[in-house]
This record gives C-alpha cells, sequence and structure tokens, in this order.
C-alpha cells in the first residue's frame, strides 16, 4: 500500500469517527444496530447451549463437569476484552475529550465487572470438583479478582462525582493505569507455575481442545461479545439520551415520543 | 433432541447447574437494570419537559 493510499485511510477513518463520534448520530446508528445485535446473540445462545450441553461429548478426564468451561471461559475473555475497550475508550475521552467516547467507557464498567463475576464464580464451581477447592490464592484467580476491584474502583469513582467531565477525567486515570493488570492476567499461568491450567486456546498454535468442544466454545464466545455489543447500545443510548437533554434534537425525540 | 440425551443433561452435577444458572442469572441482570434505567431517563425527560412547558405558561401569564 502506498503512503498516500495509507494517509487517505487514516482521513477516511478520522472522517468515520467525527460522523459517528457526535452523540445524536451514534444515537440513531446503536438504536438500528440493537435489534440485529439482540437477535444474533439470542442465536448464538441457543445454539451454543445446546450444543455445549447436549451435542458436545463427555470429557475422559472431567467428565460432564468441563462444560462449565461454556460459559466460564467466554466470561473470562470478555472480562479482558471489555476492560481492554474502556481503557481505550477513556483515553480516547481523557486525549481527545470526545464525550462519547467517556459514555461508552461508563457504559462498558458494569458488563466488564459482570463478565469477571461470572468467570470467578464459574471458575470456583468448576474448581471445587476438579481441584477440591473453591478458591486457591492462585496468580490467575488473584489477577482477576484484581481485575474485578478494579471496575469497582472505576464505577465508585464514576459515581462519586457529580460534574460528568471531571467524573470521566478521574476515572480514565484509573481504567488507563488499570490496564497494565490484563497483561498479567495472561500470562500469569507462563510467568509463575500456578493451579490454573495455561491457555488450550491461542493464536500462534493449534488447539489443544477437540472439535467438538471447540466449536461449542468459539459459538458461545461469540455470543457473550454480541451480548457486550448489544448491552452497550442500550445503556449507552439512554446516557447519551440524559446527558444531551437540553439539546434541540432530544427535546424534539421526547415531545414526539409523548 | 431425544429424550435419553435430554435425560442424560438431569445427570450433570450440581456445580454445572450452579455455574450456567449464575451466569444467566448474570446475563437476565445485565438486560433488565439498563431496561429499568432507561424507563427512568424517559420518565425524567417527560417530567422535565412538562416542568419547562409550566414554567413557559407561568411566564406568559
Amino acid at each position: 500500500m502506498g503512503k498516500f493510499s495509507r494517509l487517505a485511510c487514516v482521513t477516511r477513518l478520522i472522517k468515520l469517527i467525527h460522523k459517528y463520534g457526535a452523540p445524536k448520530r451514534f444515537y440513531e446508528l446503536a438504536g438500528t444496530l440493537t435489534p440485529w445485535f439482540a437477535s444474533l446473540t439470542t442465536l448464538l445462545f441457543v445454539s451454543g447451549l445446546y450444543l455445549g450441553l447436549y451435542w458436545a461429548p463427555p470429557d475422559y478426564q472431567q467428565g460432564n463437569a468441563y462444560r462449565i468451561m461454556f460459559v466460564h471461559v467466554p466470561n473470562a475473555w470478555m472480562s479482558m476484552m471489555a476492560y481492554v475497550a474502556m481503557a481505550l475508550f477513556a483515553a480516547t475521552g481523557y486525549i481527545w475529550n470526545v464525550r462519547l467516547a467517556d459514555i461508552l467507557a461508563k457504559a462498558t464498567a458494569p458488563l466488564g465487572a459482570s463478565f469477571t463475576l461470572t468467570a470467578l464464580v464459574t471458575g470456583s464451581l468448576w474448581g471445587k470438583p476438579m481441584w477440591g477447592t473453591y478458591w486457591v490464592w492462585d496468580a490467575r484467580l488473584t489477577s482477576e479478582l484484581v481485575l474485578f476491584f478494579l471496575y469497582v474502583g472505576y464505577m465508585a469513582l464514576q459515581a462519586s462525582i457529580d460534574d460528568p467531565r471531571r467524573a470521566a477525567h478521574a476515572s480514565a486515570i484509573l481504567a488507563i493505569v488499570g490496564v497494565v493488570n490484563v497483561p498479567i492476567i495472561h500470562y500469569s499461568v507462563y510467568w509463575w507455575h500456578t493451579l490454573h491450567q495455561p491457555a488450550s486456546l491461542t493464536l500462534t498454535s493449534q488447539p489443544k481442545i477437540y472439535i467438538t468442544m471447540l466449536i461449542p466454545l468459539i459459538i458461545m464466545s461469540l455470543g457473550f461479545m454480541f451480548f457486550y455489543l448489544t448491552m452497550l447500545c442500550v445503556r449507552t443510548r439512554s446516557e447519551i439520551l440524559w446527558r444531551e437533554r437540553r439539546t434541540d434534537w432530544v427535546r424534539k425525540l421526547v415531545e414526539s415520543r409523548s | 433432541m431425544s429424550l435419553p440425551g435430554f435425560l442424560q443433561m438431569g445427570r450433570f452435577s450440581v456445580f454445572i447447574w450452579a455455574a450456567y444458572g449464575f451466569a444467566g442469572l448474570m446475563v437476565f441482570l445485565n438486560i433488565v437494570q439498563p431496561l429499568i434505567q432507561n424507563r427512568r431517563v424517559w420518565e425524567r425527560l417527560r417530567r422535565n419537559r412538562d416542568d419547562d412547558e409550566e414554567e413557559m405558561h407561568e411566564e406568559a401569564e
């Protein structure tokens, strides 16, 4: 790709960000996308649950208990992905004063916290029959717990400051600093000898999971990803409405719906 | 889904159902909470609009 075409791509990307970065435009876009994302989420969850609970065979060592993986692993992945997304949104809002980015970061926090809590709870419910204990202060488990506290801290900080701009700026610093925990979670199983097993799926090597178990796992992971996108749209739309309540377009919208 | 296959799921340990139950509960709460919040936002916006209209009437009088 030539230098000029690369420049054209960047310019086009910036134009797109400006076009859809306006709260009104994003409100409309999210409204259009939400039913599509919701339908896709339902389809993926239904097929993923059918394949995971019924179609996939029992594991030769773990029996049926391994099926917890189909909710545990997607939630653990999403907990980290949502945090990275939240930190990126927060940084964009902090550096370029993009209001929409602040709103997206705020909307991501409760979703990320719920993914983290689900990963922790389902992980301990898997740990009891497999390891004989619900909890150990293992590097992976502890760093995931720290991630949960980071989400809670971010939400508490947001809630403690009345002015949305100041709240976004203060909590953005926490989100950006906290992102250092994400690689710690990911590499904890390689850096320390932990009870938690290393990753069975990586981008660079062959999967260590049999295909009949891999398919439901991928489908459930996509399901949780689209679930995140659906709820992000819903949360962002109501936050945009409230923050833009003094603008003409929201007044007109309220009048048209009254 | 065949009946024997379905019945086999009934033999899953309590840990599996607890994990799926908790994940389901979190998904449910994640759906319900923003919908309630959205409803509250609309109610407050409508109330604000009514208050503004009342103020305009008072000023006109």
